[in-house]
């Protein structure tokens, strides 16, 4: 495994990560959020917490990065990043926003926008850690 | 890859995730949910009305784990699974518990139990698969 690699993926695959969140979160569907001000902490109260998220984040995309290097075995890595980032977003979806939509006190309309968002979110990611990663003896040419 | 085998071990781990879930969120830990009845969580009946949604999703999610272990752990056994589990165990932590803490009307003591019981949930899911699945004869003859 070259992990050089892997943490250079985990921090492009981070970047994205926060781009598109900020982007799909933090503006188109940021609106969905506004009726549950009892279950969300305010846009003002997030901040303070922002990086404890960045960080446990970034540690979480490396981690992925490493999973996808173990079961890399050739072939063009956007397609393969893609494969790899459908799954952990099938995998998202169904184990953390149906847990969320189970739990918490949201509307179906915001699971549903935070299933497609983050799926979406996955994908991209997935994809970046396979532009990004390459094995030691490809990195070396 | 073993399809029959992948059901079976998706199954399993899926027995094994609720009945852990039972016991630690249903029990060990249940009285830190208390401080948030109205707010944050669904109340008993609510949140039971919505369990059919956790049943399917965990299970799907969990033949999603399954799916992805032979492909990226080819050697079977409960060890290869274990290490992949807390590999998304540690993932599940950073990227959704640690994340809800930063967005959530949660307290750090709660967070910190559910980012423990994340990375020891996925753990008994890998150790199950790992030690469940086995690849096809066909392939492993080859």
């Amino acid at each position: 495994m070259n992990y050089g690699r892997v943490i250079l993926a985990g921090i492009a695959g981070t970047i994205a990560y926060f781009a598109f969140g900020g982007l799909v979160f933090g503006r188109l569907i940021a609106k969905e959020y506004a009726p549950y001000p009892g279950v969300y902490r305010s846009f003002e109260a997030v901040q303070s917490y922002f990086p404890i998220g960045i960080a446990a984040t970034l540690a979480a995309i490396i981690v992925l990065a490493a999973i996808y290097a173990k079961g890399y075995e050739g072939g063009p890595g956007a397609l393969e990043g893609l494969r790899f980032g459908a799954l952990i977003g099938i995998f998202i979806v169904f184990a953390v926003v149906g847990d969320e939509y189970v739990t918490l006190n949201i509307g179906a309309r915001l699971a549903m926008a935070m299933a497609i968002g983050r799926l979406a979110g996955w994908l991209i990611v997935g994809t970046v850690i396979g532009l990004v990663y390459k094995p030691a003896s490809a990195s070396s040419h | 890859m073993n399809y029959f085998r992948l059901l079976l071990a998706a199954i399993a781990a899926s027995i094994a995730f609720f009945v852990y879930g039972f016991v630690v969120h249903g029990w060990l830990i249940a009285k830190d949910y208390i401080p948030y009845p109205e707010g944050v969580y669904r109340a008993g009946e609510a949140a039971q009305t919505h369990m059919p949604f956790a049943l399917v999703g965990i299970f799907v999610a969990i033949l999603v784990f399954t799916s992805i272990y032979p492909n990226y752990y080819p050697v079977a056994g409960a060890r290869s699974g274990a290490v992949l589990g807390f590999l998304f165990g540690i993932f599940m932590a950073g990227a959704f518990v640690a994340v809800n803490y930063a967005t959530l009307n949660i307290s750090a003591r709660l967070a910190a139990e559910l980012a423990v019981s994340e990375l020891l949930e996925w753990t008994l899911v890998g150790t199950i698969v790992g030690w469940i699945y086995r690849p096809s004869a066909i392939k492993q003859s080859s």
